[in-house]
């Protein structure tokens, strides 16, 4: 096993390769972060995203931004209108935000008065879609992906609108699988390569999922020739991403972060009911929880020593407490049975880390991004099905 | 003028490559095909490096014969020595050789050619510049030689196409290095062209008469970009 000399890591779902550097090994995400000190590279690559907005503009919109009521979102829509883009941001809903997620995306369209597309799926055939994925995937998030690449890549499509921009690229900035010259934009292999685990459509309505024919086309990603002139691209290929940094900053437009028991970033998906519980479960069940990538992002940054990052990555467990009840209460509204049966045949892994407290607290390193005035979620699951 | 994709394979996965000297993990093999099958590529060539940092191996060349792939096959880099082993990997639809074009004399010329035909033999030139002067890369006995006039019409008598490999500029979309045909006298119509391919490559390749274009990390870099500059 080769591990990075610089951050420690050793593996990562996009998939790492290492270069020896000076007689010591390199990972491709620290290889790849050390473009972000060289200022004149960062001009020029803003100036080609400049001119590669300007160059095609929409007859009403330019852009569609796609958001979840994260603090990402309001760097993205910010950095956008200064670009002066008219932009529309587009919100998919998941069913999985809390009241914080909800009060922080209404926020974030308030605040910046822009136009506003919410979309929400079908509940009944959301759920079929979600139980159909954890049965077969465990994976809970996969549904929503598929929704909101199929929704805002037609979306832009029918509006004739050139852009669908998102922030950040993660396989490049977790993985560095990508140089930043490469002018990565999304695609059909890059949706099912990084967002869809792999997985295809077809193989995802293969058998087992009991839903109307009639409805696949929700999850299924538009065709080449549907979606020419539409371009998919990242802002974090043309600017010096640091989103730690950045995310702090929505506090100044009234974002609220969520105290968080898995990890010390309030602010990445904070207003989720099941990104740090369920969803992160799941995770650490394939390969690591988020709080993984966190610590491996702050090493990089030098904001967190490696010595206290890697002494947590090692003892990961003791650092973990999850309460997944709720989800299957409240949102798949299964049985206690039903519950207990899941816990103890597909869970058998990890079900030593469902608990009330862990022995030791992840969130107790300390970091500027567990901001003191982090909200508590009052309302996990607010299933807005109507009137939005 | 056919588009084809070149792509590097290791041991059940697919890399991307810069300047031949770094590779990035891309992908598995299925999505890649189906990603290739989607930009409707007229072929792959799978690049199978021997040399260190990555090395090869019959069961890996056998793995990737295994998935169902509708666009034909080129397989480079790891030619078997083993007649059972040349059927066992019946996926493959055309064989390019590197190391063996510097050989003289090989009876494995022969034997490829009587059981295969012409047409499923290609040669492999990995080249790079230097002080003005093209060298062809010859990778299994660690050798730089300079190509001439006299390596080009051997190559042409034995293989069908020869595949000119632009190491220095591969996977950083930077466009071919076009001025190797300068010197020499190739037939252009049977010359396959690979390494720094961009959308600025191709005008000049259909000028040229050249028989394909291999594009390579950027396949993967968009939805339609190629796509749409094809049709």
């Amino acid at each position: 096993m080769i591990i990075c000399d610089k951050c420690g890591i050793s593996s990562h779902p996009f998939n790492l390769s290492f270069h020896k550097h000076d007689g010591k090994f390199l990972c491709s995400a620290c290889d790849l972060h050390n473009y972000k000190k060289d200022t004149k590279f960062w001009t020029e690559r803003e100036k080609n995203l400049i001119n590669l907005l300007n160059d095609k503009k929409g007859k009403r919109y330019d852009a569609v931004v796609p958001v979840r009521g994260d603090a990402e979102d309001y760097y993205v829509v910010e950095k956008l209108i200064s670009y002066k883009l008219n932009i529309l941001v587009v919100f998919v809903n998941n069913f999985f935000l809390n009241d914080i997620g909800w009060r922080n995306f209404h926020n974030l369209i308030t605040y910046f008065d822009c136009d506003s597309v919410t979309y929400s799926p079908n509940l009944h055939s959301y759920k079929e879609l979600v139980v159909t994925s954890l049965r077969k995937f465990k994976n809970i998030y996969l549904p929503y992906k598929m929704i909101l690449h199929q929704y805002v890549m037609s979306l832009a499509k029918e509006k004739d609108i050139p852009f669908v921009i998102f922030g950040q690229c993660q396989p490049q900035e977790f993985a560095g699988k990508f140089s930043y010259r490469d002018n990565l934009r999304l695609s059909n292999w890059w949706v099912t390569e990084h967002e869809y685990n792999n997985i295809l459509y077809d193989e995802f309505i293969g058998t087992g999922l009991h839903l109307d024919k009639t409805k696949w086309d929700l999850i299924r990603y538009p065709n080449k020739s549907y979606l020419k002139k539409v371009n998919g691209i990242f802002l974090s290929n043309y600017l010096p991403w640091d989103q730690a940094s950045q995310n702090i900053q929505s506090i100044q437009h009234d974002f609220f972060p969520q105290q968080q028991r898995n990890t010390f970033d309030y602010f990445e998906n904070a207003g989720s009911s099941v990104y740090y519980q369920f969803h992160d479960l799941l995770r650490r069940l394939n390969f690591q929880p988020k709080v993984h990538d966190h610590i491996l992002r702050e090493i990089r940054f030098n904001r967190l020593d490696k010595k206290t990052g890697m002494h947590i990555l090692k003892n990961m467990d003791q650092y973990l407490a999850y309460n997944i009840k709720p989800f299957f209460k409240n949102f798949l509204q299964t049985t206690d049975s039903g519950y207990r049966w899941f816990v103890k045949n597909r869970l058998m892994d990890v079900k030593h880390l469902i608990r009330e407290e862990s022995p030791k607290k992840v969130n107790q390193i300390g970091t500027r991004l567990m901001y003191e005035d982090s909200k508590i979620s009052q309302d996990e699951f607010v299933k807005y099905t109507k009137g939005i | 003028m056919r588009i084809g994709l070149a792509t590097i394979y290791h041991q059940g996965n697919f890399f991307q490559s810069f300047e031949g000297k770094y590779f990035k993990y891309l992908g598995k093999p299925r999505n890649i095909f189906d990603s290739a099958e989607y930009h409707n590529f007229s072929e792959i060539l799978v690049i199978h490096p021997k040399n260190p940092p990555i090395s090869s191996s019959y069961a890996s060349t056998k793995k990737i014969t295994d998935f169902f792939c509708a666009i034909p096959l080129i397989i480079s880099g790891d030619i078997l020595e083993n007649k059972a082993q040349w059927f066992d990997t019946s996926g493959v639809e055309r064989y390019a050789f590197n190391s063996l074009c510097f050989e003289e004399e090989n009876d494995l010329h022969d034997q490829y050619l009587k059981d295969f035909g012409r047409q499923a033999l290609l040669g492999i030139i990995p080249f790079v510049k230097e002080e003005n002067h093209y060298y062809a890369l010859d990778y299994s006995r660690f050798k730089k030689r300079i190509i001439n006039q006299n390596l080009i019409d051997r190559l042409f008598h034995i293989y069908d196409e020869i595949i000119f490999h632009d190491i220095s500029s591969h996977g950083l979309n930077c466009g071919f290095d076009f001025n190797i045909f300068e010197s020499i006298n190739i037939p252009l119509n049977r010359t396959i062209i690979c390494g720094g391919v961009n959308l600025n490559s191709i005008p000049t390749a259909k000028k040229l008469n050249i028989a394909a274009v291999y594009f390579e990390n950027i396949s993967f870099h968009s939805e339609t970009l190629i796509y749409d500059h094809m049709r």
